[in-house]
């Protein structure tokens, strides 16, 4: 074992407002044998894994003496502690104390519910139990259709906010993106109390010249599903879909989140199916997140007073994620105000 | 400076920082009980001043015109000059900005141009001492509630032992360096030592302590610990590294080994023994830099034993282990989540009182704490 060296201290604050969801703590790939430190809502927590099974999130530090847990060992489905070799198992339970007479009673660590999809260890956040299902996004499922696809994953000091909402915000597209047409959204009737959907649409646009000879977009339409935690989106290209993304965050702490998803492109005998548009996509991809992550790095928050009509979109978005993140919601006031009658 | 490392400069770590281990909460800060700490080894401090972090704060060391090394506040009164940067003239500190000069006690003796001093030209001078190679300073109140306790290997007794100095650095905390003596159960788990016949027994009489060297000047300042225990030894060749753990732990003198430790609040002196024979000896201090910045320093030796060879071998054996041992605890320190609640139970005894001693001699600097901050 070698000397970790020292880091600078640092205070770790919590995200402001975070809504309760599913974020993701690491990628699957990143836990193997050993266990791994990760910091999520300002949670230090570690992930481990006990043979093949799924990845296990827990508290960092022992119950006992407050050690670090990603220094310990795997042994017998169990994450043994470095520093006395207490067990504690998958479900957190105490399983092994050696030299104590008995397992000292109550004495568990802190997991929290997690789920190994899409390649991420997902990890609720905000509550004791998950309020609502983790992301289903039936085009990484083993039976999905051809498809390319490609994963990222982005840093940036915005908030998780401010990244879902993004899309809701129509008024950036023509000044971030260059998107010079008319952007009209529409709320889809599929919204439930944990997802916000809706259609952004784009009539007849313009394509620089060498490329009006080759395609044209008669409409282009982004198809917005958003839950507080994490989002998909649908782009089709003249009714057929063109690309899937799944965008998923990792809120390390206030000022500070990853972005990562993964984007499949479908292969299809058409013109939109070949590596071309893979890569036009991937390109647009890259220059469209570039152009947002310039702008988020430094963005401050503002009390959200100075509106316009165009505004609408992101306006909703932020009432609906009110009603996650705890504050100012209609079912928080609601509860707190039978709690003080 | 191209602008890629301009930008790397501006966001120096806050990249991917969910992958990264990051230092564990500790909200007590450094938690520094009054006691004697190591500043520097004796041979480090000569004719130039010498400024260092110590205590949270910042410090300047220097040795006056007898040679007696001197700690004090390293800011001048005056214009707030870090006297670190200045030299010593016919054995005074003078500031290097206006060359105000400062005794050994850190009373301004001298103003260029100036006739009358003003009384209040003084800087905070802390209690030094000079011993065992090193230079200790007092913290905690304005004159040492003890004095720095004896450690015969390196006066009295120093023809007999053959040791080596040690430095380490953590970013754990001063009771986390010192209590690690006190958890015999982690010399099992962490180390891996198999131990049978485990014995451990908190000292309530210095006189047991007696080997370790003369008494602490202070009967409350003192805390001591007795631990003996038989590293299991299966055959070689059915377990080869049980085996070299347990013979390396014994020195392959014997089967049982004892571990002596007492020490006053900010250090710690050990004697082991294996079958009754002393072994080696330690001297631990700590240099407590401040919240998150510690090192652990000392001497470490072995007895002679007569004959060169295997002195050799046990010195070879000590250091191996030492070395060792050090490592593995070092990340530990690193990474602990400190002033917590935790849970206790039974065998952490002798934890719960060292902690309750410690505590006690923090609260003796209370003073000394609220000026510094």
């Amino acid at each position: 074992m070698s000397v970790v060296p020292a880091a600078p201290p640092r205070n770790r604050t919590l995200p402001r407002d975070l809504a309760r969801g599913w974020y993701v703590a690491t990628t699957s790939a990143g836990v193997r044998r050993r266990p791994r430190p990760v910091v999520v809502a300002g949670r230090e927590l570690v992930v481990w894994r006990a043979g093949a099974g799924d990845a296990v999130v827990m508290d960092r530090f022992c119950p006992h003496q407050g050690a670090a847990l990603e220094l310990g060992t795997i042994v017998d489905g169990a994450l043994r502690c470095p520093f006395h070799h207490w067990r504690f198992d998958t479900g957190g339970s105490c399983v092994a104390a050696p030299s104590t007479r008995r397992i000292p009673a109550g004495v568990s660590a802190v997991v929290h519910p997690s789920r190994e999809l899409y390649g991420y260890v997902w990890v609720w956040i905000g509550s004791a139990e998950p309020e609502y299902p983790p992301p289903d996004f039936p085009h990484l499922e083993p039976g999905a259709p051809a498809h390319r696809r490609y994963s990222f994953q982005q840093y940036t000091s915005a908030s998780a906010r401010r990244i879902l909402e993004n899309g809701f915000d129509v008024p950036h597209f023509p000044v971030v993106h260059g998107i010079a047409a008319d952007l009209q959204l529409d709320w889809s009737p599929w919204c439930d109390e944990h997802t916000l959907a809706a259609r952004l649409t784009v009539e007849s646009l313009p394509l620089p010249s060498p490329l009006d000879r080759v395609m044209s977009i008669r409409w282009l339409c982004l198809n917005l599903r958003s839950t507080p935690s994490y989002q998909t989106l649908t782009f089709e290209l003249n009714g057929t879909p063109v690309a899937h993304e799944l965008l998923a965050l990792t809120p390390s702490e206030q000022g500070a989140t990853t972005l990562r998803g993964w984007t499949v492109v479908p292969r299809s005998p058409g013109l939109l199916g070949t590596a071309a548009v893979f890569w036009g996509y991937r390109l647009q991809h890259w220059l469209g997140t570039r152009s947002d992550l310039r702008i988020y790095r430094d963005v401050e928050e503002t009390d959200g007073s100075v509106n316009t009509a165009d505004d609408a979109g992101v306006l909703r978005f932020r009432q609906f994620y009110r009603r996650w993140s705890g504050h100012g919601g209609h079912q928080d006031t609601a509860k707190r105000a039978r709690g003080t009658v | 400076m191209t602008r890629a490392a301009a930008r790397r400069e501006a966001a120096p770590d806050t990249q991917d920082i969910s992958r990264r281990s990051a230092l564990p909460p500790n909200p007590d800060g450094a938690n520094i009980a009054a006691s004697w700490y190591v500043a520097t080894r004796s041979g480090l401090l000569r004719t130039r001043p010498h400024r260092m972090r110590l205590f949270e704060r910042e410090v300047v060391l220097w040795r006056d015109g007898a040679g007696v090394a001197r700690c004090f506040a390293a800011h001048c009164p005056h214009q707030g000059a870090n006297l670190g940067l200045g030299d010593v003239v016919d054995g005074e500190l003078r500031c290097p900005f206006h060359h105000w000069r400062f005794d050994g006690h850190g009373v301004c003796t001298a103003i260029p141009g100036v006739s009358r001093i003003p009384s209040t030209a003084r800087t905070r001078s802390y209690p030094t001492r000079e011993a065992y190679g090193f230079v200790w300073v007092w913290y905690g109140t304005p004159e040492p509630l003890f004095e720095l306790p004896d450690f015969p290997p390196m006066t009295d007794d120093k023809g007999s032992y053959a040791g080596f100095f040690y430095d380490d650095r953590t970013t754990g905390t001063v009771r986390q360096l010192l209590e690690n003596a006190v958890d015999h159960q982690h010399f099992s788990a962490l180390h891996g030592l198999d131990l049978d016949d485990v014995d451990f027994r908190v000292l309530g009489d210095q006189a047991e302590a007696s080997d370790n060297g003369c008494p602490v000047s202070a009967e409350d300042a003192w805390f001591g610990v007795w631990f003996a225990g038989t590293p299991w030894r299966p055959p070689l060749r059915r377990s080869p590294l049980a085996w070299i753990t347990a013979v390396v732990a014994t020195f392959a003198m014997g089967r049982r080994m004892e571990l002596l430790v007492d020490g006053w609040p900010g250090g710690q002196r050990f004697t082991a023994y294996v079958d009754g024979t002393e072994v080696y000896k330690v001297l631990m201090g700590i240099v407590p830099e401040g919240n998150r910045a510690t090192r652990q320093v000392g001497w470490a030796g072995v007895r002679r034993t007569g004959r060169w060879y295997r002195t050799a071998l046990n010195y070879l054996l000590f250091y191996v282990q030492n070395r060792a041992g050090t490592s593995q605890d070092v990340p530990i320190y690193d990474s602990t989540r400190s002033a917590q609640p935790v849970v206790y139970v039974r065998y952490d005894n002798g934890l719960v009182r060292f902690r309750r001693y410690y505590q006690a001699w923090v609260e003796r600097a209370a003073d000394e704490r609220a000026a510094g901050s």
